[in-house]
């Protein structure tokens, strides 16, 4: 028969792979920390627990961001650390853009005694991950999910790098008002947290500017067609000012391209989603969408010196703003272990807590104050030229920002 | 793989099926015992690696049950995952948590709040009757079942998405109590793993994983294969249930989008690997897949290559789909391919077919049928009769419709008018495998046995079909296997048998359904005189042992002349002669059909 002389490949392939895991088990067990917690002012190593979707869908976020973090910690340690005697130690670990094995991987780096967690760029395995950092006492840091539930599903430990939706409706929501638009259409999609609550945010920041919305429509991500829609939105009499939608490829496309077709010439708001060269491809389409954007990526003025170092350490220019947020995720970090003086995870999430403008690259950054997500800068871009075109920086004060609501 | 297995299990251990499915059972639910008492006392991110591997356990399991047993891949099982998860999340949590996260809720379960393990069994119980509802879909298809299984993890998917006061729609539904320890999950895989154990000996096993290997040769020995495929999918549903509730308690958030191609794909990787026939193969896999993820994302992230996992997981799918196509375990238990090779298959007492009816007695008579295929008339107004211990023989030259005669007598085509008379029962719109169970036993042109079974659990197949217990269908299926002089092969698979036991077995697995008539389609093809004879003289000995008409279709003069009592001669679907074979095989009208045969062969689809 067949199987009596055919295993001995597979049982060998087998027993190696198990001797490899073994192993492997072994050499990433639980080394000897060499972190001496806690005594203020005495130099030590932070151990930094890094859980990052290094492969799989979340990789767009989360690589750039290690990029910058892991450059920022290499230059902080060739200073000597930071204040000269914190030096920092990274401890990557892969989640594969999953939420159980960003779990698992959680709870490998917290039992490795880290101060602090960095977790991956989403809200499901930011929060899987997250639950373990809270229960261990250790602060957690999202990459740059920006849904503002994301804190509060987790509890006092958890964080986001990146500013919340709510706050980049508002800003949305001011501009609009400020140029005097006072009708708006907002198109969402219930397929993604992103999609179905940033209209909502802004329709909740434009009415209390006293602007108001007149139609709300829905798409299905990945629609074929806007053609029902874009009809919907002709009918409306007058036409709207201004149309919000946080739509992204491929639909973002696919609707403006429908929109202007059809000859609607609102204005069209988008969000961070859409900060992506396949939008500027769009060209004449694309002319006069503003979004909301973490920053503009350019050669110049405070990120020209980081332009440098990136191209020195990767031998590449830095290819979206991820890379910048990551960086600025260390010099948030440099500033709470300067506030703490110390590598303990209480006073480092105890200092975090307290942040209050941390000078970053694209503005200052902020947790004092607000719900845990970043009180950071919010770049509003707007397309001319079929170029990023930085139309100004905001940082809307927490308490008139929409209410996140679990 | 097998064999490592084979040295460790005593023979005597595993000699029935009873037997083998305790040692099987016993053996890996100790294996799974032994990782929770392992897991127990492990650090926490070992013991969520085991519960996350157990939990996935869970799931391939289901997925072994459905997939494995009936080989339709199915893409739909995450979304009953999906659903339990769901359930078992918005009934476990308290009110107080409810209030932040699920403040839509109806206000009856807002303050409804169950313990863990009862969520759970109400998790199992929605996704059994979300099962129910797409089973009734599933069960009717064959090919198209794996897209519509895609149809309904889409459903389900989008479901989720918008019962929005239920589940926060694409929004993370968070605050589960995170109840899923490595003993729970253990035990949970334990339990999964006693029914899927259980099921793949069950009468509904054998049955669906005949029908698994051939369709049309499983209707005819009697299996109801909606109805099997049915009970299948129903009782993997809950099992995958049982996996969301874990996964829902392993976690404590999710969304939607969790619970979709990415999830999928993982437990069919593991299933697929490990090899989808067995539930050794259930386990094998995820013991594989999940050795070469955490091997290779160790090592991946200490040296900062953090690809490595998904090349691995690639190599090891085209590994196995090049060296071992159905998985490593094969489509086999250990346990059974021990016992296979070991076992000297005896028989005690004796097979007989009682029959009550005197000889002579005319036990089918087919008449009147009429049979069109888009204008062309295959068959006109043809009859035949079969009597009790007589061998009545049906010729015609190709194309003459003896394959359409067949056909509409065993209900696998759709006769336009006939009048079928089997004993004493009037077929109408009776299916195939209700005829088979009412006495109709059949062998195929071009054999057509359960090529992965054995040969004794061929003839089970259609012992189960007539009525009998598993265990008395192995006791009845050795017996007729010695009777048509096969013993020593019965525990060999059916497609390693030679031709010509292969044709034994057939006739063996067709005298199992106790029938009153075996139509035997070009049983001698392929055999030179001497072995025709020999089998000529077999189907004698048989009739007389049992009293069954049969009905011979062939070609071949010879053999229709000196076995055949009655002779009936089709052309251009009009019966032309009917009676004693000399007397019809002389007559000049026979002799003119058989004289134009060559230029009528071209009617390939019909030919016999």
């Amino acid at each position: 028969m067949k199987y009596k002389n055919r295993p001995s490949l597979v049982m060998k392939s087998i027993v190696s792979l198990s001797a490899v895991m073994l192993v492997a088990a072994c050499s990433s067990g639980d080394t000897e920390s060499t972190e001496a917690s806690g005594g203020s002012g005495e130099a030590c190593a932070v151990k930094v627990g890094i859980a990052s979707s290094q492969t799989g869908s979340l990789a767009y976020i989360d690589v750039p961001n290690l990029e910058g973090f892991e450059m920022w910690a290499e230059q902080v340690n060739a200073a000597g650390g930071v204040d000269g005697k914190f030096t920092i130690e990274n401890v990557v670990k892969d989640t594969r853009s999953d939420a159980a094995q960003s779990a698992t991987v959680a709870a490998e780096l917290l039992g490795q005694e880290i101060s602090f967690l960095i977790t991956p760029g989403d809200a499901d395995p930011s929060i899987a991950a997250g639950q373990l950092a809270q229960d261990a006492g250790v602060p957690a840091v999202s990459w740059f999910g920006s849904s503002p539930i994301l804190p509060l599903a987790v509890g006092d430990r958890m964080f986001s790098n990146a500013f919340g939706d709510n706050a980049q409706a508002k800003v949305l929501a001011d501009y609009a008002t400020d140029k005097g638009f006072k009708t708006a259409y907002t198109l969402g999609s219930p397929d993604s947290a992103y999609t179905n609550l940033l209209p909502g945010f802004f329709k909740e920041a434009f009415e209390a500017n006293g602007g108001t919305v007149v139609g709300e429509g829905q798409f299905s991500m990945g629609q074929a067609s806007f053609s029902v829609i874009v009809d919907q939105i002709k009918a409306i009499s007058p036409a709207p000012d201004v149309i919000m939608t946080p739509a992204y490829e491929p639909d973002f496309p696919t609707f403006i391209k429908a929109l202007r077709g059809a000859g609607v010439t609102s204005v069209v708001l988008g969000t961070d989603g859409i900060d992506s060269p396949t939008t500027l491809a769009l060209a004449d389409i694309a002319e006069g969408v503003l979004y909301t954007t973490a920053g503009v990526l350019k050669n110049e003025g405070k990120m020209a010196t980081f332009y440098t170092d990136y191209n020195a350490k990767y031998g590449k220019d830095p290819e979206t703003i991820y890379a910048v947020t990551g960086y600025e995720m260390g010099m948030t970090l440099e500033a709470a272990i300067k506030s703490a003086q110390s590598c303990s995870a209480e006073a480092i999430w105890q200092a975090w807590t307290n942040l209050e403008g941390v000078q970053g690259i694209t503005g200052p950054i902020s947790y004092k104050g607000g719900d845990r997500m970043a009180i950071r800068e919010i770049a509003l871009i707007e397309i001319k030229n079929s170029e990023r075109t930085l139309f100004g920086t905001f940082a809307p004060d927490p308490a008139t920002v929409p209410k996140a609501q679990l | 793989m097998s064999r490592i297995f084979l040295g460790l299990i005593p023979l005597g251990l595993v000699q029935t099926r009873t037997s083998r499915r305790r040692i099987s059972t016993s053996f890996w639910a100790l294996l799974i015992a032994l990782v929770g008492l392992i897991g127990a006392v492990s650090p926490k991110s070992s013991q969520l690696l085991l519960t996350n591997a157990l939990t996935l356990l869970i799931g391939v399991l289901a997925l072994q049950i459905f997939s494995g047993n009936s080989g339709i891949l199915s893409f739909g099982h995450v979304g009953f995952v999906g659903v339990s998860a769901y359930t078992t999340g918005i009934l476990s949590m308290t009110p107080i948590v409810k209030k932040t996260s699920l403040s839509n809720l109806p206000e009856s379960l807002q303050q409804f709040s169950l313990p863990f393990p009862l969520a759970m069994l109400a998790g199992v119980f929605v996704a059994t009757l979300v099962g129910v509802l797409s089973g009734l879909v599933i069960s009717r298809l064959r090919d198209s079942a794996t897209i519509a299984s895609v149809g309904i993890l889409i459903i389900v998917h989008s479901t989720l998405i918008g019962a929005e006061d239920f589940t926060r729609g694409s929004q993370t539904f968070f605050g589960v109590k995170r109840f899923t320890t490595v003993p729970v999950a253990a035990t949970v895989a334990i339990l999964a793993l006693i029914v899927a154990r259980w099921f793949r000996d069950s009468k509904t096993g054998i049955h669906l994983r005949a029908s698994r290997d051939d369709v049309i040769a499983a209707s005819s020995a009697g299996v109801r294969i909606q109805q099997s495929q049915f009970k299948a999918w129903v009782l993997s549903a809950a099992i995958a249930g049982a996996m969301g509730s874990c996964y829902a308690g392993l976690l404590g958030a999710f969304s939607p989008k969790d619970f979709y191609f990415t999830m999928t794909l993982t437990l069919l990787t593991m299933l697929i690997v490990g090899g989808s026939g067995s539930v050794a193969g259930a386990v094998v896999g995820v013991i594989l897949v999940m050795a070469v993820i955490e091997s290779l994302r160790r090592i991946g992230d200490s040296i900062g290559l953090f690809g490595l996992t998904n090349a691995g997981l690639a190599l090891i799918i085209l590994l196995t789909l090049y060296l071992r196509p159905k998985g490593v375990m094969g489509f086999h238990e250990p346990e059974e391919v021990a016992a296979y090779q070991g076992a000297a298959p005896t028989v005690s007492g004796e097979y007989k077919i009682a029959s009550s009816l005197a000889h002579d007695q005319k036990v089918l008579s087919a008449t009147k049928i009429s049979k069109s295929f888009s204008g062309l008339r295959a068959l006109d107004n043809a009859s035949i009769y079969v009597e009790r211990g007589k061998i009545s023989g049906l010729i015609g030259p190709n194309g003459s419709g003896k394959s359409t005669m067949v056909n509409c007598i065993t209900g696998v085509t759709k006769a336009d008018n006939a009048e079928i008379l089997l004993d004493t029962k009037l077929f109408k719109r009776e299916k195939t495998w209700q005829r088979a169970r009412a006495g109709l036993g059949r062998t195929f042109q071009n054999i057509r046995l359960f090529r992965e079974l054995t040969a004794v659990d061929n003839v089970v197949v259609a012992c189960i079909s007539s009525g009998e217990s598993v265990k008395s269908a192995d006791k009845t299926a050795l017996n007729l296997l010695n009777q048509v002089g096969v013993l020593q092969h019965a525990y060999r698979f059916a497609g390693e048998l030679s031709f010509g036991d292969q044709r034994r077995v057939e006739i063996a697995r067709a005298l199992a359904l106790r029938p009153s008539v075996v139509l035997l389609d070009e049983p001698a093809a392929g055999m030179n005189p001497a072995e025709s004879a020999e089998l000529l003289a077999q189907f004698r000995q048989i009739m007389r042992d049992t009293n069954v008409g049969m009905l011979l279709i062939d070609h071949d003069v010879t053999l229709i002349k000196s076995a055949c009592d009655f002779l009936t001669v089709l052309d251009h679907g009009a019966v032309i002669a009917h009676g004693k074979p000399d007397e019809v095989l002389a007559l000049p009208e026979v002799h003119a059909a058989y004289l134009g045969w060559g230029e009528e062969s071209s009617t390939d689809e019909d030919r016999t």
